[in-house]
Parts: C-alpha cells; structure tokens; sequence
C-alpha cells in the first residue's frame, strides 16, 4: 500500500495540470513502515526529453543522483516516481514496465483535456514480468500513518491485485487474448 | 583492492538494504560480476537475458558515465566511488493503443484472423504491423489503394499529406473517393473512409505541401515513408530526405499504360538519384493531367507498394530493393530491371555533395520553364475577350489545335479541328485576311500554333489564354471539363 499526505496529491495533480499536453514527472519522498510507503513529499523533477513530451518522460541520472542525496539529507527515503498520462488512462504503458525498477511506486496521473483525473499507483512484479497496482490512500500530513481515511478526489483506495495492464511480450499470450 | 559501489534506492532489497557495498575488481566487468555474484538477484536487474546491461541502468565511475569512458573496461582504483544509477523514464502508450501497446481487442482479433493463423505473420507479426508508422505522401491515384490497404492490414500509425481537393477527374481511379466528396479536402475525406475500413488505427493527417522546409520535421516519426506522387521535385524531394533520415522509401510512379515500383533504402541499396541523377526536362514527360492514366493502373501499381510496405514492416521476403520493376498493362507484362548503387551519387554515394535539402523547383528547371514560356510572348487573348469578339462579328476564325479524342469529349461552337501535328500540312485552309484565335485544351499547344503561324505569315493570330478549360470556367459553365 502507498500513502500519500493531501499536500502531495495537491502537488502531483498540480503539476499534472500545468504540464499539460507535455508529461509531468517527479519524485517521491518518505519512509516505509512495514509493507507500506507512507509519502510526505512530492517533488516536481524535470522531464529531459526533447521529443514525445506529450507521451514520453525522462530523468537524467545527474536528477536522479541529486535526488537521491536529497532523501539521505534529509532523512527520507526515495519511494519511487510519479508521472502524467496528458488523455491517457492511469494504466502503465509497456513502455512503463520496460523501464520500471523494483521497490519503487509509480504513481500515474491521467490527465484529460488539461484536467487531473484519476490517480493509481505500480510496483514491478519480482519477476520482472508485470507492473502490479497497489492500494493508493490519500491522509492529512499529521495523520499520514496507516488507516488515515483522507480521500483526494478520483484517488479512492482500490483493490490491489487487479489484473496487471502491461506485460512483457510473448507471457501468456492466450490468456492476454481473453483479457481484452 | 575493494572498490565502493553506491546502491540506488530500489535495488538495496537485493542488498540487505545497504546504501554502499565494497567490492573487488580492477574493472567494472569484474566489479559488476563480483557484486551480482554476492547479490544474486541483483543481476536480473541490472543485466538483461543476454547478458547485456540494461539500457536503463546506468554506472558511473565518480561523476563519468561508463558510456563515455570504456563501458565494461573502465578500470577503476581504491580511490573511484562506483554508483549504479536508475535512468526514470516512462510515458503513456502510443495514440492508436490506449492500455497495451502489443495489445488486441477481442474485435481486431477477429479482424486480423488471416494474417493471425499464418506462422510468416502471427500475433507477432500483426503486433509489428500495429506497431508500425508509415506516412504517405499524396492521397491520390496511388495513395488510393496504398491508404485503404495499409489501414486494413492495421499499419497502426498512418500518416497522409495532402492538400488538394477531390475532382470529378479524380473519380475515374482514385477508388477512396466517392462522387459525394467533389470538392472536399481529399484529406478529410480520406481520413474518414480509412477510419471507416479500419477504426482500430490512428490516422494523422497533415494539409500541406511536402517541401524543404518541412518534410524532414514529417518524416522523423515515420518508420516507412511512401511515395504517391505525381511531380519530379516532389519525388526528388522525398527521395533526399529518405536518403538524409535514413528511411525506406517506397516507391511507385504512373503513366498512361505504364507503372514502376521500387523500394530506396540508401542503407542497403540505391537510391532514387542513382537511378535517375537528374531530372528530365519539364515538359518532356508529362503528368497524369497531361497525359492521361488508364484507371486500373494505379490500383495496381499502389498495391503492390503496400505489399512492399508490408514486407518491410514484418520483415519478411525480399523487398524491391535494388530491383525496379517496370508494368506494361497494354502487354500485361513485368518487366525487372536490377538496381546498383551509384559511388558516384551525389547525395548516397561515397562522397555526397548534397548533405541538406535543396530548392526542388529550381533543380527540375521549373521557374525556368515558366519564364521561357514568359518570354515566348505570343499575342494572347482572354476568354471573355473572344467572346465579344465572337458577339460582335463573324469574321473569327477559332481554330482548334487539340487531337481528335478531346474534339469528341467537348468543342466550341463554330471552332475548326486541325491538330497541332497536322498544321504544317492543312495552314492553306486558313485565311490571313481573318482574325484566327488559336485554343487547345489549356494554351500550351495553342501557344506553339499561334508562335508557327506568326512564323508562316499570318498577322491577325493569337492564342486563348487558359484554351478551353477557361472558357469553361467563365464563359459557358455547361462545357464538361476534363
């Protein structure tokens, strides 16, 4: 399960918004308590593509380096990475599980004709083979542990374990078949 | 000697959760085999199933990308801090699919069901095809079957530039049209039929004239490009900057009875130039408007591009590269020329003098035409001006200079036949003491006329501007055109 305080969902669909027609990305700063990611902050970070901002996004290693001395100086931990879908679905795209590490959260915004719409957040599976979603709850900052029941429009709690979206090539192909 | 090596975030799991691990190794290979050998499941995260390193992993000796140094035969000392760094990219799928981007609905399952059981094609195959980005360029004679094959196929990016507008001359061969779209953006219309026979596919269309300025900025997004012309600075634009952003260039051309097919790809053949290095004059060959094109023939000719089309996406058989064939359809015979690439050519040979796109009017001698034919100056007159002149006296000779065949389709009242090759031989049948207005079909010939006749002697001559299309147009707007 991922956690995130009001002002962080404020952040990302904020950021999802200006960036409009272009993919926003950031970071996401906490800590971890047991099996869940309690997020306290979210950081808007620069999305370094040239072309395809509209469905692409891109952090340079020299942002990912400062990030992570970020989270070690002040305390925190890197949870993962947040980005818009500018009218796409909050769904990982192949794309995303290809470049997807473990442990990290990503959180995806869908975004349609400038508006933030609903959020829902991935880990990578163990065996590389999938993005699974996780539960996303949203909790004032002082009430950011876990059962907080602050909800933040369109970014209710969801199942977790809902069938995964993206897959690698060639798993299951027959199963894929019947999926859609 | 143990080397420090910085853990990211993520794949500290795979390190008892230890930000920093020291490990032995003189280079990074050794480096990044010790580490994956105390961290077994480390490797699966770093290295790929050939054993290569992820594309998104990167390593950095100190501030240096292994990349710019020597990738896994940097050599590293006590002193190096080695860091493994995530690259965070990411982003929606594609336009054409929303939520998997190999993915099929139950429906296009159905609908690509013969390419799907065949092993040369598949779910594989079909997966290319859908992943595939092809642009054509010109939505006409050619682009007709080439646009409605390829969206049926489910080429799932297809790209149409264009900016004219359907004809009723168009209707004779351009089969994507109906007679409902006269006057219609070809564009629009062609968006909506290819839609129409294929929903699944996203079509992007671009209203302009390919040119210098833009058709590198058109192609980057394209896989494979299509050459649906009907001009030479067109086609020798599409064909340099296939050459200069390294694209296949699937061509056709068309004439009368005859058809030719071919595919470009400067990187494993010739290419267009090294056929043909330079244009011929403007004039000598003409273009369909001008001479004309039997109706079946661009059905085929574009058929067979967007089988060409398909090859090259699915990677299957053999394309037409360095291979032009050449149709008879008065023989019904294929003709195949072999294709060498030219050492010499000027922008795909070894030593290319053209590195950028050129000014392709200029270089096919069409503003020079313009300003011979300019300078040419027979006498004219308008349309509306021999209309009064036919008003106001019946001393007008109109002589038509155009072939028997286009005589039958439409004539001016009171006009006499001498086509422009028997002139020479029946100029007795004129009168001198006459004005004589001279028309063919659109003043070119006539000009020719009018210039021979100045030349026999006749001084009352001049030639109808615009010929009968324009007397059409402004005069009599009963008169079919063609």
């Amino acid at each position: 399960m991922i956690l995130l305080t009001d002002e962080a969902v404020e952040a990302i669909r904020l950021h999802g918004r200006e960036s409009y027609r272009d993919e926003a990305c950031g970071v996401l700063y906490g800590r971890t308590a047991m099996d869940e990611k309690h997020v306290l902050r979210a950081a808007p970070m620069v999305n370094a593509r040239e072309d395809e901002r509209h469905r692409r996004f891109v952090v340079t290693a020299s942002d990912y380096r400062r990030a992570e001395a970020e989270a070690s100086r002040s305390g925190l931990t890197l949870l993962g990475f947040y980005h818009s879908h500018p009218d796409h679905p909050a769904y990982p795209s192949l794309y995303d599980l290809e470049h997807a590490f473990p442990f990290f959260s990503y959180v995806i915004l869908a975004v349609e004709s400038g508006e933030p719409k609903e959020m829902r957040s991935f880990v990578l599976s163990e065996d590389r083979s999938e993005l699974l979603e996780e539960t996303l709850q949203t909790a004032r900052a002082e009430r950011a542990r876990p059962g907080g029941s602050g909800r933040a429009e369109g970014a209710g709690p969801r199942e977790s374990g809902r069938p995964p979206r993206a897959r690698s090539e060639g798993s299951e192909p027959s199963e894929e078949r019947g999926e859609h | 000697m143990p080397v420090k090596v910085l853990i990211p975030t993520p794949l500290r799991p795979y390190t008892d959760q230890k930000e920093a691990v020291e490990i032995e190794g003189a280079r990074i290979r050794e480096l990044l085999d010790n580490l994956t050998e105390r961290y077994r499941d480390l490797r699966k995260h770093l290295f790929d199933d050939t054993g290569k390193l992820r594309s998104f992993v990167n390593v950095y000796v100190n501030e240096e990308d292994i990349r710019s140094l020597d990738r896994f035969e940097t050599a590293v000392a006590e002193t190096d801090v080695v860091s493994i760094v995530p690259s965070i990219a990411g982003g929606a799928a594609s336009p054409a699919v929303v939520e998997d981007e190999v993915g099929f609905s139950k429906e296009e399952i159905q609908r690509y069901s013969r390419h799907l059981i065949m092993p040369e094609v598949g779910m594989e195959g079909q997966a290319k095809l859908k992943k595939a980005s092809v642009l054509m360029v010109g939505a006409g004679g050619l682009g007709a079957p080439l646009g409605m094959y390829l969206a049926a196929a489910g080429i799932g990016r297809l790209g149409i530039v264009d900016f004219d507008v359907v004809d009723h001359s168009n209707l004779q061969r351009q089969v994507m049209f109906s007679a409902s779209d006269v006057g219609r953006p070809k564009l629009q219309a062609a968006k909506e039929r290819l839609s129409g026979i294929n929903p699944h596919i996203h079509i992007e269309g671009y209203e302009t004239r390919l040119s210098s300025e833009n058709a590198l900025d058109l192609f980057r997004d394209y896989d494979v490009i299509v050459d649906g012309t009907d001009n030479f600075p067109t086609r020798y634009l599409v064909n340099d900057a296939c050459v200069l952003s390294g694209k296949p260039n699937v061509y056709g051309s068309i004439f009368r009875f005859e058809g030719q097919v071919s595919v470009f790809d400067a990187r494993r053949g010739p290419c267009y130039r090294c056929l043909y290095p330079e244009p011929p004059p403007p004039g000598l060959v003409p273009s369909c408007a001008e001479g004309g094109v039997l109706g079946v023939l661009p059905g085929i000719v574009g058929s067979l591009q967007a089988l060409e089309v398909l090859k090259l996406v699915l990677e299957r058989g053999e394309p037409m590269i360095g291979r032009l064939l050449v149709f008879d359809a008065l023989q019904m015979k294929f003709r195949e020329l072999r294709q060498r690439k030219d050492a010499d050519c000027p922008i795909c040979g070894e030593r290319p003098r053209i590195r950028e796109l050129i000014d392709y009017e200029e270089f096919c001698g069409i503003p020079q035409a313009r300003e011979v034919e300019r300078k040419m100056g027979v006498p004219t007159i308008t349309v509306e001006g021999l209309k009064k002149l036919l008003d106001e006296s019946d001393d007008v000779f109109v002589l038509d200079v155009r072939e028997p065949h286009e005589w039958d389709i439409v004539r001016l009242e009171g006009a006499t036949l001498i086509p422009l090759g028997r002139l020479p031989h029946e100029v007795q049948r004129l009168d001198s003491a006459k004005d004589i207005v001279v028309h063919c079909r659109s003043g070119a010939r006539s000009a020719k006329a009018t210039e021979f006749l100045l030349g026999a002697g006749f001084q009352r001559v001049r030639n109808l501007e615009g010929g009968i299309l324009a007397w059409a147009d402004r005069i009599d707007p009963s008169l079919p055109k063609y």
